[in-house]
């Protein structure tokens, strides 16, 4: 019954089909997955360890035995950051997850629902939005305290409001189309008509605002952890990482630009893969 | 012939930041089984509103509603549920009435499943019957509506609202979105559909040459009110509100030997937002008195069946 699903824009199938056949998708998608999988195998490829000290090598620069040089105390730069990987792609991940849904719920309710829980949720949702985002994600995080799940939560939290109010946009275009009206005239209940029709309708276009945002999460836990409110030292963390080395910027920049470099090329690969779904999920947004 | 829905003075009002709207004001009328009841007007004038009040899709503000002899003005759950399954839409425009993310057979399927009537094969093969019977090709079975054009998109609604056969369908300007050329196929299949299920028609359409073919009842509508019923070949023969005249005026003829004189209206069309009383036409009305601003306008019968909404339709037409 669904053998022709993969033809339709909008499935996932569909969506599938054209990151395969995009090479900027590809490059990011392949980054992303390759250190993702590097992160969790270092202990078994490489024979320092991320928290195996070496006075020795202490400041070295990139050689053959550390190919991203040493830090302070003579620790291998680029076991680090490969094992750091997970963290602040994951933690992008979670809270993006986290947040989307938590404000795809409230936007359902408040969309759907209209009237004065409308006006509640969405005036609650503004006190957050009146705050720029890194400094509520800084305060939520200084008043929970530093941790991973911490970073996850102030990050998450931070995001729910503009997913809150795009799917509350979205469910109010698709409430008032005709097929609704019809979902009711057939007698659909109101919790099918939510469900089968308003829903999978009015989510889509969350993909591609989804997928931005993980790049959008994994920064904002790398700005907190630099700033000492995320993952703290000694976890591999990039942001905590560059904060440690930027005491060191003049004397060692190497310290300091493979963590940054692959902060932004995370980043990058995450929009590289966004701008593919949105062009998949909506041909006309295409340059 | 029996009556199907009596509708008795029903209104219908929006309220809006900037006053109330008055998009269905005091309309009564009748339809009986088997009729098709065309329902004209202008954009903005009511119409819609008004089919979908009658069917319980917008709950109504005044009024009685009676269905076959039952009043339906104020429905339970239960009650609406039942209702339901009598009384049917189809909309104007077949590329929003479809869901985009569903095939056309899961679009016809659904009311048939939730009927709970069919099961299992049964409801595969009833489905399959009638995409067969509104003339959807068994190729387009699992097509998704954007694949289709709006021909058989239209047909589709049309298979969905027939799935439970209902004695009471609106059609809400079924033809407006189409060609010429499928408006015709679609009005031809709306008819036989009409016959082999006995069904009754609202007929809501802005399209006059449409409605002279399809329906056997006009109902002309102007800003939430009715200003004129009549069976369709007495209204087209002689028409005795003013307004009525003026929009059939507007008919293009091809008689180049006889061409009709074209009453052009003056002025705009008045807000429905908190409306003075009185007839809503007068202020473009070329007849209007003091007389036609009083409140509680009378329903004049003219002739059988005739009615008209006008206090002056004696004077003006000499009667």
């Amino acid at each position: 019954m669904k053998s022709r699903a993969s033809d339709k824009p909008g499935s996932l199938a569909y969506v599938g089909k054209y990151l395969l056949h995009s090479p900027s998708a590809m490059v990011g998608l392949c980054f992303l997955v390759g250190i993702m999988i590097l992160s969790f195998l270092t202990p078994f490829i490489f024979k320092y360890g991320f928290r195996e000290l070496n006075i020795r090598a202490q400041y070295s620069t990139p050689t053959l035995e550390h190919p991203f040089g040493c830090d302070e105390v003579g620790r291998d730069i680029m076991v680090r950051v490969l094992y750091g990987a997970k963290y602040t792609i994951s933690i992008g991940i979670f809270a993006t997850a986290g947040g989307g849904l938590m404000g795809v719920i409230l936007g359902a309710i408040a969309g759907y629902r209209g009237g004065l829980v409308d006006s509640f949720i969405m005036r609650f949702l503004d006190v957050f939005q009146s705050f720029p985002a890194i400094l509520l994600a800084i305060a939520i995080a200084a008043v929970l305290g530093p941790g991973y799940w911490k970073v996850i939560l102030a990050c998450g939290i931070t995001g729910i409001p503009g997913y809150a109010r795009m799917m509350r946009a979205n469910i109010l275009t698709v409430r008032g189309s005709e097929y609704i009206e019809a979902a009711k005239s057939i007698g659909c209940k109101e919790s099918r008509v939510v469900v089968k029709h308003v829903i999978p309708n009015a989510f889509s276009p969350m993909i591609v605002s989804l997928a931005m945002g993980v790049a959008n999460a994994g920064l904002a836990a790398s700005s907190l952890s630099f700033l000492g409110f995320g993952v703290v030292p000694p976890t591999p963390e990039w942001g905590s990482m560059l904060s440690t080395a930027r005491t060191y910027i003049l004397e060692h920049p190497h310290m300091v630009i493979f963590p940054g470099l692959f902060i932004m090329l995370t980043v990058l690969s995450f929009n590289l893969v966004g701008d593919a779904i949105r062009d998949a999920l909506d041909p006309k947004l295409r340059d | 012939m029996a009556a199907l829905l009596e509708v008795e003075h029903l209104k219908k009002y929006f309220p809006t930041g900037r006053g109330t709207v008055h998009a269905v004001d005091d309309v009564s009328f009748t339809i009986n089984e088997g009729e098709t009841m065309g329902l004209v007007g202008e954009s903005g004038c009511g119409k819609s509103t008004l089919g979908r009040t009658c069917i319980h899709l917008l709950e109504s503000t005044e009024g009685k509603l009676l269905f076959q002899g039952e009043d339906v003005t104020h429905l339970n759950k239960k009650q609406l549920a039942e209702f339901r399954k009598k009384v049917q839409i189809i909309f104007q425009d077949p590329f929003s009435s479809l869901n985009p993310r569903m095939t056309i057979r899961d679009t016809v399927i659904e009311p048939l499943m939730l009927s709970r009537q069919f099961e299992g094969a049964q409801l595969e093969k009833e489905a399959e019957n009638l995409m067969d019977l509104v003339g959807i090709e068994r190729r387009f079975y699992n097509s998704y509506p954007h694949e289709l054009d709006g021909g058989r998109r239209q047909r589709a609604g049309v298979a969905r609202a027939i799935s439970l056969k209902p004695k009471f369908v609106v059609c809400d300007e079924p033809v407006s979105a189409l060609d010429v050329s499928i408006q015709a196929q679609i009005l031809n299949l709306l008819m036989d559909l009409q016959d082999e299920f006995h069904l009754t028609y609202m007929f809501v359409t802005h399209d006059l040459s449409v409605v002279r073919h399809i329906s056997s009842k006009i109902c002309v509508m102007y800003l939430g009110q009715m200003v004129e019923v009549a069976p369709t070949k007495e209204l087209f023969d002689k028409q005795y509100h003013p307004y009525t005249k003026a929009l059939l005026s507007a008919i293009p003829s091809i008689d180049i030997h006889h061409q009709q004189k074209r009453i052009m209206l003056k002025g705009e069309i008045t807000s429905p937002i908190n409306p003075k009383p009185g007839c809503r036409f007068a202020p473009r009305c070329l007849y209007a008195t003091d007389e036609c601003r009083k409140p509680d306008q009378p329903l004049v019968e003219v002739g059988p069946d005739h009615f008209v909404s006008c206090c002056r339709v004696k004077e003006i037409n000499n009667l």
